[in-house]
């Protein structure tokens, strides 16, 4: 066969190969379009009765109930996914009213299975459903679910771990955080899901910091830093105390902001002392946040240490006590206009054109 | 029966909200960013607005702003539905103008019950 047949036939070939996967895939689309128009049609009905169950009342929720409990396979399908996603923006009886219909249809072990999947998306959403239906017992999956191979992986099972409020649960989510700096978004939108029944370890994990510095610093000052964002983002007034004790150590900088930040959210006027005790720190970062604290505590006794950090070499520091003085009200406004530093004139003249926040 | 502009981008919530409000008897015109909801407000003249804050383009802050600045929306109830939890974004939702501030997840029932008291003091 001579080169030109020879290349001739090669591009036959060739163009009859593209043709083939073009037809491939063009049938390919076709049938999934149809798909979707087959699961839109048997999703409208019984999307309506998954309404009528989150939002409805009285009888028409236990016609929904029984209905959705009769559901065909394919049509459970049709709405699965849909049904899952709506779940966590309910809350109350809608929530539960929702979750008892998925685990009815025995979505937990699917979801199960597919933490096992090789495909780290197939694993994800079986961590994020397990996360959603918060059964008890499945907690196991979603803590060994914190070591998976894949980063997203873990961070999908830090968010569902939200949903398990055990101390072994938050023990474990905080270990894991340490570890993973990455991680600690995640960590913190899980605690505050988790609330009130987070803080007795959260507490307990503050002086397991504080111990920790002396062996491993670095980790010691990570896991104090965590706790006590956490602490502050459940607005935990009982841990005000423990907050103040670790600060009362020669902690890490990271540490002391954290703890001081907690308390300034936690708004406890107890915390005054503490604060205007930090607002004198060698480290100016410290003195700025405590300054912000102060302010977000508020009231007349958190004047005194402002005015005095007013007057601050570091002009971060100062700029955060006018705002702060600015936010306690008439006696803190009282000592900006008398002040001549800049910064005091700089605060109240954006304030005064509505401006509450330094530039 | 009242005209309730709903403006969410996510489509699971105003699917839920259109519909739990729908089947109070209400008329809604449902959209899915700020933009679109200032138009429908000026096009529809709703008798309230339930508004996301956090939306592509114009947010739900941005918008009930312009709407307040139109004389003939001033008075407009406008509900805020929103993942801000915080006290400084209740807070500033409150100073852009909202009459309500809902956060999610929230519960229809609540939902419907503030739509028809801010609808019985606004008229």
């Amino acid at each position: 066969m001579s080169v030109a047949r020879l290349g001739l036939v090669s591009a036959l070939i060739l163009t009859l190969g593209c043709v083939l996967v073009v037809v491939a895939l063009v049938l390919v689309r076709l049938a999934r379009d149809r798909a979707e128009r087959r699961r839109q049609t048997l999703r409208g009905p019984v999307w309506r009765t998954v309404l009528t169950l989150s939002s409805g009342e009285g009888e028409e929720v236990a016609d929904a109930h029984a209905a959705l409990l009769a559901v065909t396979p394919s049509q459970r399908v049709a709405v699965e996914a849909d049904a899952f996603a709506l779940l966590p923006k309910l809350r109350g009886d809608a929530r539960e009213r929702l979750r008892d219909v998925l685990r009815a249809w025995g979505t937990a072990d699917d979801a199960r299975r597919s933490t096992t999947s090789r495909s780290a998306v197939r694993r994800c959403r079986g961590y994020y459903r397990l996360g959603v239906l918060a059964e008890p017992d499945r907690r196991g999956e979603l803590l060994a679910g914190l070591d998976d191979r894949d980063f997203i992986a873990r961070r999908t099972c830090m968010r569902a771990l939200g949903s398990y409020p055990a101390p072994e649960v938050v023990e474990r989510m905080i270990d894991r955080a340490v570890g993973e700096p990455a991680l600690r978004h995640d960590f913190l939108a899980s605690v505050d899901r988790l609330g009130s029944a987070a803080v007795p370890v959260l507490r307990q994990e503050l002086y397991t910091a504080r111990s920790e510095l002396a062996e491993r610093p670095e980790q010691g000052a990570r896991r104090g830093q965590l706790v006590a964002e956490g602490l502050g983002l459940v607005g935990a007034l009982v841990a005000v105390p423990t907050l103040e004790r670790a600060l009362a150590d020669d902690a890490p900088e990271e540490m002391q902001v954290a703890c001081i930040r907690a308390l300034g959210v936690l708004g406890a006027p107890s915390s005054v002392s503490t604060l205007a005790t930090a607002v004198l720190s060698d480290n100016a970062e410290v003195r700025r946040v405590a300054a912000q604290s102060l302010g977000l505590v508020g009231g007349r006794a958190a004047v005194p240490p402002l005015s005095t950090a007013l007057q601050d070499a570091d002009v971060e520091v100062a700029r955060a006590a006018a705002d702060a003085l600015r936010r306690c009200g008439p006696p803190g406004e009282s000592v900006l206009r008398d002040s001549d530093a800049p910064v005091a004139r700089e605060v109240l003249a954006l304030a005064a054109i509505g401006v509450r926040e330094p530039l | 029966v009242a005209r309730i502009l709903v403006a969410d981008d996510d489509v699971d919530i105003r699917e839920l909200v259109e519909f739990k409000l729908s089947t109070m008897g209400h008329d809604i015109v449902a959209v899915s960013d700020g933009a679109a909801a200032i138009d429908a407000c000026k096009a529809e003249r709703p008798d309230l607005a339930v508004l996301d804050v956090m939306m592509p383009g114009v947010s739900g802050l941005d918008a009930i702003r312009v709407i307040r600045s139109d004389p003939s929306l001033s008075d407009l109830p406008v509900i805020l539905l929103t993942a801000r939890a915080q006290e400084s974004d209740v807070e500033t939702g409150f100073d852009s103008g909202a009459d309500d501030y809902i956060t999610k997840p929230f519960s229809p029932r609540e939902l419907a019950s503030r739509v028809q008291a801010l609808l019985t003091r606004s008229r």
